[in-house]
């Protein structure tokens, strides 16, 4: 178990390493878990949340993929993959597992427009709200693998070496996804930043 | 021409970062409660050995069975010092039986006209 002012120590310089709250984590160490996920739940969240667009299912994906963590942390091993990896693999197999279902299930409630995120930020920046709304539906123009490529690799800043760890595939191959979205996404990023400045308004 | 085409495609890819967001507030607090309440898994290497712990454990504890181990475990103790004394008693005989043989072996000579063991024994 994690000591005490080890957990007290959390905003200090003697933070606990993700392996040493993994391994607490393992042995069911509730404070450990929760500084785990105060640590990595922003980034499995906005994963989830470039893969899946809405936030509603974001926040059921992240929750499902930070309780895999928990059940699976026995099965962590020292050496095998860092922590990070290893989380990030298992919010992407989270990803991989809720599209599946929801592809089987009766389109409609996915292809709504993203009202809550709209109207938070309409009241903030009408602009950025539009714009982050046509980037997330560039996005979800993306076959799956090149999205979880360009989540990783741009919206997660992961180097490409830790993204193809993560997406279990060589780093050559993530290259390739890279280059095929890159070419897919000209076109329309091109039009977004010219649009910059004076299509604020448009719809 | 060509060294700056990926150098922009590179410029306008890192407009995603403007998607990343705060997750919800109360999306920490619901994780917690809800996995923490979770069994967790423990791996199948580890599962086997503390599931033949467990089925020794049971065998042993069984309260119908526990005469029953009771009297093993005495008959493989008598059993294994029957098997000391029965493995002494054999040691001591080839010992005594090495002896008579050499004193069989002088007799046997002097019959045949080796005076010389006679001075030897």
């Amino acid at each position: 178990m994690l000591s005490g002012q080890k957990i007290q120590g959390e905003s200090g310089a003697d933070d606990p390493s993700d392996d040493t709250l993994i391994t607490a984590v393992a042995q069911g160490d509730a404070r450990a878990f929760d500084l785990l996920v105060k640590r990595h739940l922003k980034r499995v969240y906005n994963i989830a949340y470039g893969m899946v667009y809405n936030p509603a299912d974001a926040q059921d994906v992240a929750q499902d993929a930070m309780m895999r963590v928990w059940m699976y942390a026995p099965s962590w091993r020292a050496g095998e993959s860092a922590v990070t990896t290893w989380l990030h693999r298992i919010a992407v197999n989270c990803c991989y597992d809720f599209l599946r279902k929801k592809s089987r299930q009766p389109q409609g409630s996915e292809m709504l427009p993203d009202i809550q995120d709209m109207r938070t930020d309409t009241e903030s920046d009408y602009a950025e709200a539009e714009k982050k709304k046509r980037l997330r539906a560039m996005l979800r123009s993306l076959p799956e693998r090149q999205r979880i490529a360009v989540t990783l690799c741009y919206l997660d800043e992961m180097s490409n070496a830790q993204a193809a760890s993560v997406m279990g595939v060589h780093i050559k191959a993530l290259e390739a996804l890279l280059v095929r979205a890159r070419k897919s996404l000209r076109p329309m990023l091109e039009t977004l930043d010219l649009g910059d400045g004076n299509d604020g308004g448009q719809g | 021409m060509k060294q700056k085409t990926p150098d922009r495609d590179e410029a306008l890819m890192q407009a995603f970062r403007l998607l990343r967001e705060d997750p919800p507030d109360d999306l920490h607090d619901r994780i917690l409660r809800t996995a923490t309440a979770l069994p967790q898994r423990q791996p199948p290497a580890r599962l086997r050995t503390a599931a033949g712990w467990a089925w020794l454990h049971n065998r042993l504890a069984m309260p119908d069975l526990r005469m029953a181990w009771a009297f093993c475990f005495m008959a493989l103790v008598v059993a294994g010092a029957l098997g000391i004394y029965v493995g002494q008693m054999q040691a001591v005989q080839a010992a005594a039986m090495a002896q008579g043989d050499e004193a069989e072996m002088v007799v046997y000579s002097i019959m045949q006209g080796d005076v010389a063991w006679e001075d030897r024994i």
